[in-house]
């Protein structure tokens, strides 16, 4: 099948197309960025192994797993505590790469991975506007003071389930959902952002998943 | 003191009669024009609908909803039972809107309701002199015989005569949203009390929300001429309101009223973001609801007036004391030219005093008690009659009030020529959000009402909401209450000095009914007198909530906020009991009405819940797919093509296909689990039926579930990727469920086993490829160093491969259609990538697409079960299954589904079954019965779960459960379906229809 | 009603699954009258007013199975519990006693 060039979809393609919509507001209220370029893996401490797996993390990538519902990052690599001894591993730009082969590797027999770069739609949202926005839907107090960077949420939007994190003080919220629920997302999104306009941003991410892919073979599992 | 006539036309169209040539909180350089009744007026920006119908003159605002009387405003808040209209037109049309608390807007066009037809003359009014035979319990007495008559006579006529109000006739073209808000603390109302409590709470660094009403704060303060700290009232207001304003951390809600009260410190409020003007601007919400989270609440809801019965105490003109004022100081219009105040506390004194104050004439006071302490400097003056000990007999007028009949305390009646009368029977406390967690409230003999008995969990309650009448103690507990819940919650305590305001004395003796000739309405909503409360108690409705449900007294849009408690009280007088004793109704959320449309925010149509749409979706709809909803997925039912004619040819040519070359399914909607660790093994033998931990590395497994009373709960495929690595696979429509199941096994029962488990269902898009020419079709896609021959990949083989030059993905040679088959699950993003590979590469075979139809089409030729028979209250037993039941290992549900009872002889069994005259159509659902026997529930054998037109066979067949059924191959039985008219002769069968000897399977 | 989920924080009862009484244990399948005590355990249930120990599942967030102390009659919830936590607790009290 040579003659097949493998074009890979976003989940908010033909969906989030750069522009500014909604009120034409002197400056939008909202920014959004959809990120397509996280290689995402579900981490699982095996059991007994959690200090061992601790250790592990921090050799490797020089981060201290979080225990509660934050995120921990360095050069581009995270983690967030999504719960007990399970964390959502993210690197950025390396969709085409073999992080999660790598993170297997490293972590083999400590944790159980599980690759998740395709499960989820990932948006990058912030502007004046953005916990207004949000308001409209996450039903937890994103309040400074109760919800700062670093801070990990999962919970439900419109009846659909999604994990939030708030990566800077600007502040810059990353909200995802399953990739499935992507268009149902994005009818909540887009219009509870309406009043206040929104633009959405050309994807900043390297590597924008239109090429052929030409990377090595992954392994399923190396377990 | 009105204003004198206009000459030109444009200044007649805005002369306003009643209106008072200055002050009030109005906007005069901004006139609105509005049309009530198709008549235009003028009113002002801050303007209430009401107050500029009063400012017009406008007296009959509706007519009564059982005897049709004229009805004017009576109130100046939510609790209005009278000026209910309908507002806006067409399909934004709102019926039961509350003309004192709609806000004008330039162009507002509002109708009266329940009139027929016109207001002025209301052919229904006959009613009223027809009470006789209207009493309470009228419906329930009079439309019960015959039955047969009420759909078609008594119910639309009844509905001519009682309706209050139309819907709008089409969909509502405005969007509604939901919103959460979180704070330290809520205060509800922004009246003195709510206001100190705000301030207090925010200095002492509280995040305070503050919920009003009203689209300006300041509670009574609007509407009374009070002074604090040396200043009006409103501009006193206004710097408390500046300084919120100021606040980071202080959210100022207007337009929001909070109607209900939920636990642990949640609250449900509805805002009104674009009712006060024509439409929503564009893209902002008409309404959005609230939730509100709140570590600590303080109620400053105020109270409401209430009136007192007595004759004729209905007609346009009377009005509530506290009412008059609002329209006189708030909105500098006049409700009368000649007022009569008839009250039994010293408040009533008021209207009185500013109404003299604003220069009307006032002709007379009533006051019901004898020893009244002290008078304002007018009446003692000497320019009003005032009267004391004495009772008002009776209201005259029908379109509008002409003069009151007073017997003084000598017993002596009087008329007094008047156009107006202020009522005041003393103020009840708005205590209903108290008692939403279940709060009961107390009777207060000082000020004859009932006050809240307990507050809800983190809540304080302040001011005259509990029972504190005068503005310093409104002022004082306040402040108090803002203070204490910003402590609670753990801030420094910043008291402030209280604005010094009077204490005016606010006595007051109850009286609630004066007897009299003519109606007394206690519930002006619906038409309720005190005579039906009579005849209630007299027919033994003796409770309160008795009472409710037999006169409808307290029922709709005010829930009883005008006569609840005057009817409490006239009750426990009948039945001479306190009204302690008596009781109160319970009060329930919403404390106001609120619509439908802000509670499905932008859940309705295609967004009423949340759309699951597998990575194929668009290719689907480029195909033409015809879809259908699974659950949340849309999926795609059949391809139909060009010069098809209906549904059923294009399944059958797409079954043909796949039984004769290759077909393709997206089937992503199975829930796919990940389960890894060193004991994955142990635990999927717990939770299946059947053994996994034997299971070879790179193959897959077909599995039952029970639950732990032994009926199936689920059935997949679950693979082994590596020893310690399972990939299961769960129905499309238990997914979320057996995940949840899976964790409370690992979690609760053993959480001592090595296993993790979460689900990849989003990562993997999964294709059935089947069909004779699968393999072919896939050697073209699989990269070539991976040998798919029948030896190296045969059925159950689950591997790692790569497709398409390098990307990764899991090939299972699995069939649901008995087909030489396979599933290939590739990362999502490249979904759409494949499928078009795929159908690339079968095309020389002659690939089709195939949907859910002709997926159920197969699985049923084959006999394979799905949601249909495991549906809850099937065993594998039933099923067929019970070879799946391991008697090695222990496994859930396993004890319980040995129970005799469960294999009893009786229990109706999985086969198949045929038409005897094939061209016969079969029904999933007829009930099986054996041939001759009358078709009761005793005969019943069992019942069709699945049927389907087999393409392959020519005819239509069957799957269903049958009494012994695998006994009874070849014989027949009926299968009746008396729903649809069905009752076809059938034979019993093997259910697998199609190569049951496997060899295409294993081709 | 709002949950305090001990690895979440306080949320809206919307965000969890109920199943109920965390008192049961599952029988001993290969103890004597296995069948009876499944069928208590499958079936019976009290319906206590007061406190009762019950068993909430955070769907929507963590997806921590956990024991919710809760008073059924005024909705009071004193205490939140990993159920893993209890079953381990228990698990090492039998073991200290066997």
């Amino acid at each position: 099948m040579a003659d097949l060039a493998l074009q890979a979809r976003t989940p908010l393609q033909d969906l989030a197309r750069p522009g500014r919509f909604g009120a034409a507001t002197a400056k939008p209220g909202l920014l959004i960025e959809e990120r397509t370029d996280l290689a995402l893996a579900t981490v699982m401490a095996r059991r007994g192994r959690e200090h061992d797996l601790n250790r592990a993390v921090a050799a490797a990538y020089g981060i201290d797993l979080p225990h509660g519902p934050h995120v921990a990052a360095k050069d581009g690599v995270s983690f967030a505590g999504i719960g007990v001894q399970r964390w959502l591993a993210a690197a950025e730009g390396l969709v085409e790469a073999d992080f999660v082969d790598r993170l297997r590797q490293r972590l083999a027999g400590l944790a159980s991975i599980a690759e998740q770069t395709d499960g989820w739609a990932v948006l990058r949202l912030r502007g004046d506007r953005v916990r207004d926005v949000l308001a409209k839907g996450i039903p937890i107090d994103l309040h400074p003071s109760r919800f700062a960077t670093g801070d990990v949420a999962l919970t439900v939007v419109a009846h659909i389930g999604v994990q939030i994190a708030q990566l800077d003080d600007r502040p810059t919220f990353q909200l995802m959902a399953f990739r499935s629920l992507a268009a149902s997302l994005w009818s909540w999104l887009s219009k509870s952002a309406a009043e206040f306009g929104y633009e959405i941003v050309p994807s900043g991410s390297p590597g924008r998943r239109t090429d052929r892919i030409t990377t090595t073979k992954r392994s399923i599992n190396s377990d | 003191m009105t204003q004198a006539p206009a000459s030109s036309a444009s200044e007649k169209r805005s002369f306003q009669p009643y209106r008072l040539p200055d002050g009030g909180l109005i906007d005069r350089s901004r006139p609105f024009r509005f049309r009530f009744d198709r008549q235009s007026y003028t009113g002002f920006a801050g303007d209430t609908l009401a107050s500029a119908l009063v400012a017009n003159g406008v007296r009959v605002v509706g007519r009564s909803f059982k005897y049709h009387r004229p009805r004017g405003i009576f109130t100046a808040g939510s609790e209005e039972p009278n000026a209910l209209v309908e507002l806006r037109q067409t399909n934004r049309r709102e019926p039961n809107t509350c003309a004192t608390t709609a806000e004008l807007f330039d162009g507002l066009v509002a109708t009266s309701q329940n009139r027929w037809p016109s207001l002025g003359f209301d052919a229904m009014a006959i009613n009223g002199r027809l009470s006789p035979l209207f009493p309470a319990g009228f419906y329930y007495k009079t439309f019960m015989w015959p039955s047969s008559f009420w759909e078609k006579f008594y119910e639309p006529a009844i509905r001519r005569s009682a309706g209050l109000g139309r819907a709008a006739p089409g969909d509502d073209p405005d969007e509604y949203e939901k919103a959460f808000a979180h704070c330290d603390v809520l205060v509800i109302g922004s009246g003195p009390a709510g206001l100190m409590a705000a301030v207090t709470a925010a200095r002492s660094g509280a995040r305070v929300i503050l919920a009003e009403d009203d689209f300006r704060l300041g509670g009574r303060l609007l509407a009374e001429r009070m002074v604090l700290d040396g200043r009006d009232a409103a501009s006193w207001v206004a710097l408390i309101e500046a300084e919120l304003e100021s606040m980071p951390d202080v959210r100022i809600m207007r337009r929001t009223s909070i109607f209900g009260v939920y636990d642990h410190g949640q609250y449900g409020a509805v805002e009104r973001v674009g009712d006060h003007l024509p439409e929503p601007p564009a893209h902002q919400p008409r309404q959005r609801f609230w939730k509100i989270v709140a570590k600590r609440a303080v109620l400053a809801a105020g109270a409401s007036e209430r009136p007192i019965a007595f004759a004729g105490n209905d007609r346009p003109g009377v009005m509530l004391a506290g009412a008059v004022r609002t329209y006189l100081n708030r909105f500098a219009a006049a409700p009368a030219m000649r007022l009569v105040v008839f009250t039994n506390n010293d408040d009533g004194w008021r209207t009185a005093a500013d109404a003299i104050n604003a220069g009307l004439p006032v002709e007379a006071v009533v006051d019901s008690r004898p020893d009244v302490r002290e008078l304002p400097a007018a009446a003692r003056s000497g320019t009003i009659r005032v009267f004391r000990g004495a009772q008002i007999v009776q209201a005259k007028g029908v379109r509008t009030l002409r003069a009151v009949e007073v017997i003084d305390a000598e017993g002596r009646a009087t008329s007094i020529a008047c156009d107006s009368l202020a009522v005041s029977g003393g103020w009840n406390p708005a205590l209903h959000l108290t008692c939403h967690l279940g709060g009961k409230p107390q009777w207060r003999d000082d000020i004859a009402a009932l006050v809240p008995k307990t507050a809800p969990p983190g809540m304080a309650i302040v001011g005259a909401a509990n029972g504190a009448m005068t503005l310093a103690d409104c002022l004082r507990t306040g402040a108090d209450a803002g203070v204490r819940a910003a402590v609670d919650c753990g801030f420094t305590a910043k008291t402030i000095a209280l604005p010094r305001a009077g204490d005016d004395s606010v006595a007051v003796t109850a009286l609630w009914l004066v007897q009299g000739k003519g109606k007394a309405f206690v519930d002006f909503q619906n038409d309720v007198t005190a005579a039906d409360i009579a005849l209630a108690v007299q027919e033994g409705f003796r409770s309160a909530e008795h009472l409710k449900r037999y006169t409808t007294l307290g029922m709709a849009t005010d829930q009883g906020k005008i006569g609840g408690v005057t009817g409490l009280a006239i009750l426990s007088e009948l039945v001479e009991r306190s009204i302690c004793e008596v009781g109160t109704t319970t009060y329930r959320p919403p404390y106001t009405p609120v619509s439908l449309g802000v509670l499905a925010g932008h859940h309705r149509g295609k967004d009423f819940r949340p759309t699951r749409l597998s990575p194929s979706h668009q290719w689907a709809l480029e195909r033409s797919a015809v879809m259908v909803e699974t659950g949340a997925w849309l999926r795609a039912q059949y391809y139909p093509q060009p010069g098809e004619s209906d549904w059923l040819e294009t399944v059958s040519r797409e079954v043909r296909t796949v039984r004769s070359a290759v077909g393709v399914c997206d089937v992503s909607t199975l829930g796919r689990i990940d389960v890894q660790g060193a004991d994955a093994g142990v635990f999927l033998d717990r939770v299946y039926t059947n053994a996994f931990s034997s299971l070879p590395v790179g193959k897959a497994r077909y599995g039952l579930m029970l639950r732990e009373d032994g009926f199936v709960m689920d059935d997949g495929t679950t693979s082994r990727l590596a020893a310690n690595h399972y990939f299961m696979t769960t129905t499309t429509a238990n997914a979320a469920k057996i995940m949840q199941h899976l964790e409370y096994c690992a979690q609760v029962l053993w959480s001592d086993l090595d296993v993790q488990m979460v689900s990849v269902s989003e990562q993997w898009v999964q294709f059935s490829i089947a069909g004779p020419r699968s393999r072919e079709t896939l050697r073209k896609l699989v990269d070539t160093q991976y040998d798919l021959s029948n030896e190296a990949f045969p059925h159950l083989a689950a591997r790692p491969v790569t497709i398409m030059g390098g990307l990764n993905a899991l090939l299972f040679r699995l069939s649901f259609s008995g087909e030489l088959a396979y599933e290939l699950a590739v990362p999502a993003r490249y979904g759409d990538a494949v499928i078009r590979g795929v159908m690339a590469a079968g095309e020389a075979f002659g690939i089709t697409p195939y949907g859910t139809e002709a997926l159920g089409v197969m699985r049923i030729e084959k006999g394979h079960v799905s949601t249909n028979e495991i549906n809850g209250q099937t065993t594998a037993h039933d099923l067929g299954a019970h070879r799946m039941l391991s008697t090695r290992k222990d496994f859930i549900g396993r004890i319980m589904a040995e129970r005799p009872a469960l294999r009893a002889p009786h229990r109706p069994v999985f086969v198949g079954f045929k038409p005897v005259d094939r061209a016969a159509r079969l029904n999933a659902g007829a009930h099986f019965l054996p041939l001759g026997a009358a078709a009761t529930a005793e005969n019943d054998q069992g019942y069709m779960t699945s049927v389907a037109f087999s393409p392959t066979l020519g005819h239509w067949i069957g799957l269903g459960l049958l009494q012994r059924g695998p006994q009874r191959f070849g014989e027949r039985v009926r299968a009746y379906d008396p729903v649809r008219g069905g009752d076809v002769e059938v034979e019993v069968c093997d259910p697998i229809f199609v190569d049951p000897e496997r060899v295409r399977l294993n081709g | 009603m709002r949950i305090i989920c001990p690895y979440c924080g306080e949320r809206g009862n919307e965000e969890f699954s109920y199943l109920g009484d965390a008192s049961l244990l599952r029988p001993d399948p290969a103890g004597a009258g296995a069948m009876h005590a499944f069928a208590d355990y499958v079936y019976l249930r009290d319906n206590p007013r007061g406190s009762h120990r019950e068993f909430w599942y955070h769907a929507a967030g963590c997806r921590s199975w956990l024991i919710v102390t809760r008073n059924t009659s005024t909705h009071d919830i004193t205490r939140v519990e990993f159920a893993c936590d209890v079953a381990a607790a228990r698990m090492a009290s039998f073991e200290d006693e066997g």
